[in-house]
Protein backbone atom coordinates (compact mmCIF):
# COMPACT_ATOMS: atom_id res chain seq x y z
CA UNK A 1 0.00 0.00 0.00
CA UNK A 2 2.46 2.25 0.65
CA UNK A 3 4.54 1.46 -2.17
CA UNK A 4 2.60 2.76 -4.38
CA UNK A 5 1.69 5.80 -2.74
CA UNK A 6 5.33 6.65 -2.91
CA UNK A 7 5.76 5.21 -6.40
CA UNK A 8 2.36 7.45 -7.51
CA UNK A 9 3.96 10.61 -5.76
CA UNK A 10 7.37 9.96 -7.11
CA UNK A 11 5.71 10.18 -10.89
CA UNK A 12 3.61 13.07 -9.27
CA UNK A 13 6.96 15.33 -8.81
CA UNK A 14 9.10 13.99 -12.02
CA UNK A 15 5.84 15.40 -14.04
CA UNK A 16 5.68 18.69 -12.08
CA UNK A 17 9.11 19.26 -11.96
CA UNK A 18 9.26 18.44 -16.18
CA UNK A 19 6.40 21.17 -15.83
CA UNK A 20 8.83 23.37 -14.15
CA UNK A 21 11.20 24.65 -17.01
CA UNK A 22 12.57 27.57 -15.94
CA UNK A 23 11.22 28.37 -12.68
CA UNK A 24 11.01 26.11 -9.87
CA UNK A 25 7.96 27.36 -8.41
CA UNK A 26 5.91 26.31 -11.61
CA UNK A 27 5.65 22.84 -10.15
CA UNK A 28 3.43 23.76 -7.53
CA UNK A 29 0.23 24.76 -9.31
CA UNK A 30 0.44 20.70 -10.86
CA UNK A 31 1.46 19.11 -7.90
CA UNK A 32 -1.74 20.65 -5.91
CA UNK A 33 -3.91 19.39 -8.64
CA UNK A 34 -2.31 15.95 -8.12
CA UNK A 35 -2.29 15.50 -4.43
CA UNK A 36 -5.16 18.02 -3.21
CA UNK A 37 -7.96 18.16 -5.86
CA UNK A 38 -7.32 14.63 -7.54
CA UNK A 39 -6.44 12.25 -5.08
CA UNK A 40 -7.55 14.19 -1.85
CA UNK A 41 -4.50 13.46 -0.22
CA UNK A 42 -4.19 16.53 1.69
CA UNK A 43 -6.48 19.70 2.07
CA UNK A 44 -5.79 23.10 0.71
CA UNK A 45 -4.94 24.60 3.90
CA UNK A 46 -2.64 21.39 4.53
CA UNK A 47 -0.43 22.39 1.18
CA UNK A 48 -0.68 25.91 1.75
CA UNK A 49 0.75 25.59 5.14
CA UNK A 50 3.35 23.31 3.62
CA UNK A 51 3.88 26.05 0.81
CA UNK A 52 4.46 28.36 2.93
CA UNK A 53 7.01 26.58 5.25
CA UNK A 54 9.09 25.33 2.13
CA UNK A 55 9.24 28.73 0.69
CA UNK A 56 10.48 29.82 4.68
CA UNK A 57 13.06 27.29 4.58
CA UNK A 58 16.80 27.47 3.43
CA UNK A 59 18.00 25.94 0.46
CA UNK A 60 16.79 24.66 -2.82
CA UNK A 61 13.10 25.56 -3.16
CA UNK A 62 12.16 22.57 -5.05
CA UNK A 63 13.65 20.28 -3.16
CA UNK A 64 12.11 21.55 0.46
CA UNK A 65 8.89 21.93 -1.07
CA UNK A 66 9.17 17.93 -2.91
CA UNK A 67 10.60 16.87 0.95
CA UNK A 68 8.00 18.90 2.90
CA UNK A 69 4.59 17.59 0.45
CA UNK A 70 6.13 13.84 0.40
CA UNK A 71 6.50 13.48 3.59
CA UNK A 72 2.55 14.73 4.33
CA UNK A 73 1.77 12.32 1.72
CA UNK A 74 3.77 9.45 2.78
CA UNK A 75 5.99 10.00 5.76
CA UNK A 76 9.72 9.67 4.95
CA UNK A 77 9.08 7.09 2.24
CA UNK A 78 7.19 9.79 0.55
CA UNK A 79 9.54 12.46 0.81
CA UNK A 80 12.33 10.22 -0.40
CA UNK A 81 9.58 9.72 -3.20
CA UNK A 82 9.31 12.96 -4.05
CA UNK A 83 12.71 14.55 -3.97
CA UNK A 84 13.62 11.22 -6.32
CA UNK A 85 10.90 12.39 -8.88
CA UNK A 86 12.34 16.31 -8.55
CA UNK A 87 16.03 15.00 -8.97
CA UNK A 88 15.46 12.33 -11.98
CA UNK A 89 14.63 14.78 -14.79
CA UNK A 90 17.40 17.24 -13.25
CA UNK A 91 19.84 15.04 -13.56
CA UNK A 92 18.67 13.63 -16.85
CA UNK A 93 18.42 17.03 -18.41
CA UNK A 94 21.54 18.39 -17.28
CA UNK A 95 23.27 15.70 -18.10
CA UNK A 96 23.18 16.03 -21.57
CA UNK A 97 23.35 19.45 -20.89
CA UNK A 98 26.91 19.13 -19.39
CA UNK A 99 27.75 17.34 -22.35
CA UNK A 100 27.31 20.03 -24.72
CA UNK A 101 27.74 23.38 -22.91
CA UNK A 102 31.45 24.05 -22.19
CA UNK A 103 32.01 23.09 -26.09
CA UNK A 104 29.18 24.67 -27.56
CA UNK A 105 30.55 27.79 -25.52
CA UNK A 106 33.87 28.21 -27.91
CA UNK A 107 31.72 28.34 -31.30
CA UNK A 108 31.90 31.71 -32.20
CA UNK A 109 28.39 32.21 -32.80
CA UNK A 110 27.58 31.28 -29.29
CA UNK A 111 30.07 33.25 -28.15
CA UNK A 112 28.61 36.63 -29.78
CA UNK A 113 25.20 35.39 -28.49
CA UNK A 114 26.22 35.13 -24.69
CA UNK A 115 28.03 37.92 -24.69
CA UNK A 116 25.11 39.81 -25.63
CA UNK A 117 23.24 37.86 -23.05
CA UNK A 118 25.41 38.28 -19.94
CA UNK A 119 24.84 41.80 -19.37
CA UNK A 120 21.07 41.53 -19.45
CA UNK A 121 21.52 37.82 -16.58
CA UNK A 122 23.16 40.84 -14.36
CA UNK A 123 20.00 43.12 -15.05
CA UNK A 124 17.29 40.12 -14.46
CA UNK A 125 19.51 39.82 -10.81
CA UNK A 126 19.33 43.33 -10.24
CA UNK A 127 15.17 43.25 -10.42
CA UNK A 128 14.51 41.23 -8.44
CA UNK A 129 16.64 42.72 -6.14
CA UNK A 130 14.71 45.90 -6.11
CA UNK A 131 11.27 44.09 -5.84
CA UNK A 132 12.21 42.02 -2.71
CA UNK A 133 13.59 45.01 -1.42
CA UNK A 134 10.43 47.42 -1.94
CA UNK A 135 8.36 44.19 0.20
CA UNK A 136 10.98 43.50 2.41
CA UNK A 137 10.04 46.92 4.75
CA UNK A 138 12.94 48.64 4.41
CA UNK A 139 13.31 51.02 7.02
CA UNK A 140 16.36 53.66 7.92
CA UNK A 141 17.04 51.64 11.12
CA UNK A 142 17.58 48.35 9.81
CA UNK A 143 18.71 49.14 5.81
CA UNK A 144 21.97 48.91 7.43
CA UNK A 145 21.65 45.15 7.08
CA UNK A 146 21.13 44.37 3.19
CA UNK A 147 23.61 47.41 3.02
CA UNK A 148 26.25 45.00 4.86
CA UNK A 149 25.43 41.90 3.40
CA UNK A 150 26.26 43.49 0.09
CA UNK A 151 29.35 44.64 1.20
CA UNK A 152 30.37 42.29 2.70
CA UNK A 153 29.51 39.30 0.19
CA UNK A 154 29.91 41.34 -2.93
CA UNK A 155 32.63 43.12 -2.76
CA UNK A 156 34.82 42.20 0.44
CA UNK A 157 33.79 38.39 -1.01
CA UNK A 158 33.07 36.68 1.83
CA UNK A 159 30.63 33.79 2.38
CA UNK A 160 26.81 34.64 2.81
CA UNK A 161 26.74 31.59 4.97
CA UNK A 162 29.11 33.05 7.47
CA UNK A 163 27.27 36.22 7.36
CA UNK A 164 23.64 34.44 7.77
CA UNK A 165 25.19 32.66 10.79
CA UNK A 166 26.64 35.27 12.35
CA UNK A 167 23.15 37.50 11.82
CA UNK A 168 21.23 34.49 12.97
CA UNK A 169 23.11 33.96 15.94
CA UNK A 170 22.91 37.88 17.10
CA UNK A 171 19.33 37.88 16.36
CA UNK A 172 19.13 34.75 18.12
CA UNK A 173 20.96 36.36 21.71
CA UNK A 174 18.82 39.50 20.77
CA UNK A 175 15.84 37.83 21.25
CA UNK A 176 16.57 35.46 24.24
CA UNK A 177 18.66 38.01 26.49
CA UNK A 178 17.64 41.59 25.21
CA UNK A 179 13.92 41.66 24.11
CA UNK A 180 12.23 39.97 26.62
CA UNK A 181 13.73 42.60 29.45
CA UNK A 182 12.32 44.90 27.78
CA UNK A 183 8.65 43.62 28.31
CA UNK A 184 6.78 45.04 31.12
CA UNK A 185 6.68 41.71 33.75
CA UNK A 186 3.22 40.45 34.01
CA UNK B 1 39.88 13.61 -6.85
CA UNK B 2 38.32 12.10 -3.32
CA UNK B 3 39.80 15.73 -2.37
CA UNK B 4 37.19 17.58 -5.21
CA UNK B 5 34.23 15.76 -4.50
CA UNK B 6 34.87 16.27 -0.61
CA UNK B 7 34.43 20.03 -1.35
CA UNK B 8 31.73 19.55 -3.77
CA UNK B 9 30.14 17.67 -0.71
CA UNK B 10 30.79 20.84 2.18
CA UNK B 11 29.77 23.16 -0.45
CA UNK B 12 26.51 22.33 -1.64
CA UNK B 13 25.73 21.31 2.07
CA UNK B 14 26.06 24.41 3.40
CA UNK B 15 24.06 26.10 0.07
CA UNK B 16 21.25 23.49 1.33
CA UNK B 17 21.30 24.04 4.88
CA UNK B 18 22.16 27.47 5.13
CA UNK B 19 21.18 29.11 1.69
CA UNK B 20 18.45 31.29 3.37
CA UNK B 21 16.37 34.44 1.70
CA UNK B 22 14.38 32.82 -1.71
CA UNK B 23 15.89 31.58 -4.76
CA UNK B 24 18.08 34.81 -6.22
CA UNK B 25 19.53 35.23 -2.53
CA UNK B 26 20.37 31.13 -2.79
CA UNK B 27 22.05 32.44 -6.08
CA UNK B 28 24.73 34.51 -3.82
CA UNK B 29 25.61 31.49 -1.66
CA UNK B 30 25.93 29.27 -5.17
CA UNK B 31 28.22 32.27 -6.53
CA UNK B 32 30.45 32.17 -3.61
CA UNK B 33 31.10 28.79 -3.31
CA UNK B 34 31.34 28.19 -7.13
CA UNK B 35 32.89 31.01 -8.78
CA UNK B 36 34.56 33.01 -5.90
CA UNK B 37 35.51 30.30 -3.51
CA UNK B 38 36.23 27.06 -5.30
CA UNK B 39 36.81 29.17 -9.10
CA UNK B 40 34.41 26.32 -10.40
CA UNK B 41 33.53 27.97 -13.03
CA UNK B 42 34.41 31.47 -14.38
CA UNK B 43 31.94 34.65 -13.76
CA UNK B 44 30.60 34.33 -17.44
CA UNK B 45 30.16 31.00 -17.18
CA UNK B 46 28.06 31.22 -14.26
CA UNK B 47 26.03 33.94 -16.21
CA UNK B 48 25.97 31.80 -19.19
CA UNK B 49 24.48 29.14 -16.72
CA UNK B 50 21.92 31.68 -14.82
CA UNK B 51 20.53 32.57 -18.51
CA UNK B 52 20.24 28.29 -19.49
CA UNK B 53 18.77 27.70 -16.21
CA UNK B 54 15.72 29.76 -17.61
CA UNK B 55 15.08 26.79 -20.28
CA UNK B 56 15.56 23.63 -17.64
CA UNK B 57 13.82 23.17 -15.01
CA UNK B 58 15.10 23.59 -11.73
CA UNK B 59 16.09 27.06 -10.42
CA UNK B 60 19.82 28.26 -11.06
CA UNK B 61 21.58 26.95 -7.75
CA UNK B 62 20.25 23.26 -8.78
CA UNK B 63 21.34 23.81 -12.47
CA UNK B 64 24.79 25.28 -11.32
CA UNK B 65 25.81 22.22 -8.87
CA UNK B 66 26.00 19.74 -11.79
CA UNK B 67 27.68 21.81 -14.35
CA UNK B 68 30.18 23.50 -11.53
CA UNK B 69 30.68 19.42 -10.64
CA UNK B 70 31.14 18.43 -14.20
CA UNK B 71 33.27 21.47 -15.17
CA UNK B 72 35.69 20.44 -12.32
CA UNK B 73 36.45 17.03 -12.53
CA UNK B 74 35.35 15.71 -16.30
CA UNK B 75 38.34 17.97 -17.90
CA UNK B 76 40.67 15.63 -15.49
CA UNK B 77 39.47 12.97 -14.54
CA UNK B 78 36.97 11.25 -17.40
CA UNK B 79 32.77 11.46 -17.47
CA UNK B 80 32.37 8.80 -14.49
CA UNK B 81 33.92 11.09 -12.27
CA UNK B 82 32.11 13.61 -13.57
CA UNK B 83 28.83 11.67 -12.66
CA UNK B 84 30.08 10.73 -9.46
CA UNK B 85 30.56 14.29 -8.26
CA UNK B 86 27.29 15.50 -9.83
CA UNK B 87 25.80 12.66 -7.64
CA UNK B 88 27.48 14.26 -5.08
CA UNK B 89 26.69 17.63 -5.68
CA UNK B 90 22.59 16.91 -5.86
CA UNK B 91 23.10 14.83 -2.57
CA UNK B 92 24.42 17.34 -0.88
CA UNK B 93 21.57 19.45 -1.75
CA UNK B 94 19.02 17.14 -1.68
CA UNK B 95 19.47 15.87 2.30
CA UNK B 96 18.75 18.96 4.06
CA UNK B 97 15.46 19.43 2.51
CA UNK B 98 15.06 16.14 3.56
CA UNK B 99 16.35 16.62 7.21
CA UNK B 100 13.75 19.82 7.33
CA UNK B 101 10.87 18.07 6.10
CA UNK B 102 11.48 15.53 9.22
CA UNK B 103 12.14 18.55 11.85
CA UNK B 104 9.80 21.35 10.57
CA UNK B 105 6.63 19.32 12.23
CA UNK B 106 8.44 18.85 15.20
CA UNK B 107 9.43 22.48 15.62
CA UNK B 108 7.10 24.20 13.41
CA UNK B 109 4.31 25.03 16.48
CA UNK B 110 7.03 26.25 18.78
CA UNK B 111 8.67 28.58 16.22
CA UNK B 112 5.16 30.10 14.70
CA UNK B 113 5.17 31.62 18.04
CA UNK B 114 8.75 32.04 19.53
CA UNK B 115 10.16 35.93 20.32
CA UNK B 116 13.57 34.41 19.33
CA UNK B 117 13.16 33.51 15.88
CA UNK B 118 10.93 36.30 14.88
CA UNK B 119 13.60 38.51 16.14
CA UNK B 120 16.21 36.32 14.14
CA UNK B 121 14.12 36.89 10.84
CA UNK B 122 13.77 40.34 11.41
CA UNK B 123 17.52 40.72 10.66
CA UNK B 124 17.43 38.15 7.81
CA UNK B 125 14.57 39.48 6.29
CA UNK B 126 15.70 42.88 5.31
CA UNK B 127 18.98 41.17 4.59
CA UNK B 128 17.84 38.90 1.44
CA UNK B 129 17.97 42.00 -0.46
CA UNK B 130 21.49 42.63 0.21
CA UNK B 131 22.70 39.20 -0.75
CA UNK B 132 20.88 39.72 -4.18
CA UNK B 133 22.76 43.11 -4.55
CA UNK B 134 26.06 41.46 -3.44
CA UNK B 135 24.91 38.30 -6.43
CA UNK B 136 24.68 41.33 -8.92
CA UNK B 137 27.57 43.16 -8.01
CA UNK B 138 29.95 39.91 -8.14
CA UNK B 139 28.61 40.10 -12.17
CA UNK B 140 29.69 43.30 -12.81
CA UNK B 141 32.84 42.71 -13.85
CA UNK B 142 34.89 42.89 -16.67
CA UNK B 143 34.38 39.06 -18.00
CA UNK B 144 30.28 39.93 -18.50
CA UNK B 145 30.43 43.36 -19.59
CA UNK B 146 33.93 44.18 -21.46
CA UNK B 147 35.78 46.81 -19.62
CA UNK B 148 35.97 50.27 -20.84
CA UNK B 149 39.69 50.77 -21.34
CA UNK B 150 40.53 47.04 -22.89
CA UNK B 151 36.92 46.80 -24.75
CA UNK B 152 34.09 50.08 -25.32
CA UNK B 153 32.34 48.88 -27.46
CA UNK B 154 31.77 45.83 -25.72
CA UNK B 155 31.56 48.11 -22.92
CA UNK B 156 28.82 50.04 -24.27
CA UNK B 157 26.98 47.72 -26.09
CA UNK B 158 26.82 45.90 -22.45
CA UNK B 159 25.56 48.52 -20.84
CA UNK B 160 22.68 49.44 -22.93
CA UNK B 161 21.86 45.87 -23.04
CA UNK B 162 21.53 45.95 -19.45
CA UNK B 163 19.59 49.16 -19.18
CA UNK B 164 17.30 47.86 -21.90
CA UNK B 165 16.54 44.61 -19.98
CA UNK B 166 16.10 46.59 -16.90
CA UNK B 167 13.35 49.11 -18.48
CA UNK B 168 11.80 46.04 -20.99
CA UNK B 169 11.19 43.55 -17.71
CA UNK B 170 11.21 45.82 -14.99
CA UNK B 171 8.90 48.47 -16.52
CA UNK B 172 7.78 47.08 -19.44
CA UNK B 173 6.94 43.67 -18.10
CA UNK B 174 8.26 41.55 -21.04
CA UNK B 175 9.17 38.15 -19.83
CA UNK B 176 13.02 37.23 -18.95
CA UNK B 177 13.44 35.17 -21.85
CA UNK B 178 12.15 37.24 -24.40
CA UNK B 179 15.26 39.86 -23.21
CA UNK B 180 17.52 37.05 -23.21
CA UNK B 181 16.70 35.97 -26.46
CA UNK B 182 16.73 39.89 -27.43
CA UNK B 183 19.99 40.34 -26.23
CA UNK B 184 21.61 37.50 -27.21
CA UNK B 185 20.31 38.43 -30.53
CA UNK B 186 21.23 41.82 -30.59
CA UNK B 187 25.39 40.18 -29.30
CA UNK B 188 25.14 38.09 -32.84
CA UNK B 189 24.43 41.03 -34.65
CA UNK B 190 27.16 43.59 -33.01
CA UNK B 191 29.75 41.55 -32.01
Amino acid sequence: MSMSISYETFLIFLRSTLASVGNSYAAVAPVREAVVLRRGWMTDDEFAADLALAQAMPGVFAFNFGAHIGRRVGGWRGSVAALMGTLLPVFAILLVVCFFFFNLREHAAVRSFLQGVRPAVVALVVLPCIRLGRRSRITLSNVWLPVMAALFVGIMGLSPVWLVLAVAFFGYLYGRYVRPTDRPTP
Amino acid sequence: MLIICFSLLLSFLQIGLFGWGGPFALLSYVQHEVVVEHGWLTSAEFADVMALSRVLPGDVALDAAPLAAYRVLAGEYGTGAAIGGIVVAFTALAVPAFAFSALAERFRERLSHSDVAESVLSLLRPMSPGLIAAAAILLMNGENFGSPTVNPWQFGVSLFLFLATLVGSGYYRFHPLFMIVLCGLAGLLLY
